[in-house]
Formats: C-alpha cells, sequence, structure tokens
C-alpha cells in the first residue's frame, strides 16, 4: 500500500469498516510512513475539531431575535389571510 | 437523528394541542423557544444573514402547515431542526449559480509512485487542546465555511448533524456511495485548510 492508497482507505479504517486484510496492509504502511502516522493524527484531530465547534453556537444563539420573532408572527398574519 | 438543547421537553401535550388548534399565543412560545437556535442552524449552511433568517422563517411557516404530520412522541425541537435544514438546503439550491471552487487544490497530493508529495509537519496542538480556545473554535467553523458548498453540505449534514448516509443521500437526491466519496473529500479539505492553520512552523 503506498501513501495514496492509505489516504483513499483513511475514513474507511477510521470508521472501522476496512477488512481484516486491508486494514492490516493499512496499519503495515503506517509503520514504516511516519509522515502518513502524523496524517492519521491530523485527520482524527480534525474529525474532533469540527464536531465540537459548534457546539458553542447553540448557546450563543438561544435568544431569538425579536425582529425575527416579530417578522415570524408577521408573515403567519399574513399568510392566514 | 441530531438531539436539539433549549427547551427541549418533549413536545407536550398541552403546547401541541393549543398548536394544533391554532392559538396564536402557542404559535409565539414556539417561535420564541426555538428560533434563535435555528438561526445558528440556518447559518451553518447559508453565508448571507438575509437568507438564513428567511430560511428560519420559512421553516416555521412549514412547520405551522405541516403541525398534523408531527408524530407524537418525537421531540418538537428536533421537528423543527430537520424543517430548518430542509428550508435552508432550498435556499442554498436557490442560490448557487455560479460554479464552485473544485476542491482538488485543497486534496493531498502524489507523485507517480503514489508517495505523498508534502510531508505533513505535526499541529501545534492537539484537539482537545486546541478546543478549549474560542478563536480557534471561530476558525473552525469559518474553514468549513470556506468548502466547496456541495463538500460542505454533505460534512455539515453527517458529521455536525449526525445523520447517516442514506438519510443525507435521500435528503441531497445523491447515491450513498457519492455522499461517502463526498464525505471523505470534504474531511481531507478540511484538513488541509486546518493544517495551513495548525501546523508548526518550520525549524
Amino acid at each position: 500500500m503506498n501513501c495514496r492508497e492509505y489516504v483513499e482507505f483513511l475514513m474507511a479504517y477510521v470508521n472501522g469498516e476496512l477488512p481484516a486484510d486491508r486494514a492490516a496492509a493499512f496499519e503495515r504502511h503506517i509503520s514504516d510512513c511516519p509522515p502518513c502516522i502524523h496524517y492519521l493524527e491530523t485527520y482524527r484531530d480534525t474529525l474532533e475539531l469540527e464536531r465540537r465547534a459548534y457546539q458553542e453556537e447553540e448557546s450563543l444563539f438561544a435568544e431569538a431575535p425579536e425582529n425575527l420573532v416579530k417578522a415570524i408572527l408577521a408573515a403567519r398574519g399574513a399568510g392566514k389571510n | 437523528m441530531p438531539e436539539g438543547t433549549g427547551s427541549d421537553q418533549p413536545a407536550g401535550e398541552s403546547l401541541l394541542a393549543r398548536l394544533l388548534a391554532g392559538e396564536e399565543a402557542a404559535f409565539e412560545q414556539m417561535v420564541r423557544a426555538h428560533a434563535g437556535r435555528l438561526l445558528g442552524v440556518a447559518r451553518r449552511y447559508l453565508s448571507s444573514e438575509d437568507d438564513a433568517r428567511d430560511a428560519v422563517q420559512e421553516a416555521f411557516l412549514a412547520a405551522f402547515r405541516g403541525l398534523d404530520g408531527f408524530q407524537e412522541g418525537a421531540r418538537l425541537s428536533t421537528w423543527l431542526h430537520r424543517i430548518t435544514v430542509n428550508a435552508a438546503l432550498m435556499k442554498l439550491r436557490s442560490r448557487r449559480r455560479r460554479p464552485e471552487e473544485p476542491i482538488e487544490d485543497l486534496l493531498p497530493q502524489f507523485d507517480d509512485r503514489g508517495v505523498s508529495t508534502r510531508f505533513p509537519r505535526q499541529w501545534i496542538g492537539h484537539a482537545h487542546e486546541l478546543l478549549e480556545r474560542r478563536e480557534i473554535r471561530e476558525a473552525v467553523r469559518a474553514s468549513i465555511d470556506r468548502l466547496p458548498p456541495s463538500y460542505r453540505v454533505v460534512l455539515l449534514l453527517r458529521d455536525i448533524e449526525g445523520w447517516d448516509t442514506h438519510e443525507t443521500a435521500g435528503l441531497l437526491d445523491l447515491t450513498p456511495g457519492t455522499v461517502k466519496v463526498r464525505l471523505h473529500r470534504a474531511r481531507l479539505a478540511l484538513r488541509t485548510l486546518l493544517a495551513a492553520r495548525f501546523e508548526v512552523e518550520k525549524s
């Protein structure tokens, strides 16, 4: 397995979806290729960063802007007539 | 399924019954409880603030029209979340006029032998350390915003909303295979964007 194939199988490997022989080839490649170890580590960091980057946002916007609430209520009133 | 936060009581027979009865105050209560959070959701998909607000407004009107279809036992917040994502996606489709930037420039490059042509360097910290800094969380969101829209949408639905491949494929009218390929490329491209910011300087 070369670096290109390694990257191709990265998502399946991280998801635990690679068949055993492919997973073994994947792991052999990492043991020989330090750049690809870094790549795997930073790929995992990327997943953690993206998944948690929006958490604070949910509480930041918990309160509805008054003008948006008014616009929605007005649109609903207009739609009923 | 995504789990919303805030006002996350079960849809509450009382509020639902009042909504179904067409009680004006119940509609306002629903809007006040959820519009802020849903605006945050719409902003993930739509860069224009006006478009994000329009999507939330359309979502509430659609929700009100579709109240009969609301399934008992479901959470109102989850149901509204899904309707908002749909409204945002529709808005995004109507806005997508220009061809998007190709994602290839953000994917890893290899030589003829399939060997990486760029040695990835370590990052200034691991994710759990980086996430403690607010400006970094903002930078991650800004990097996701830079992904080409057809890839960004798949990344948001799969990784942020937590929808599965088949749900995402159905919503975007894509094959499951295409969803997998786009998610894979979107994550690689995001890694490239984050690496540009987080890799340690060359010594």
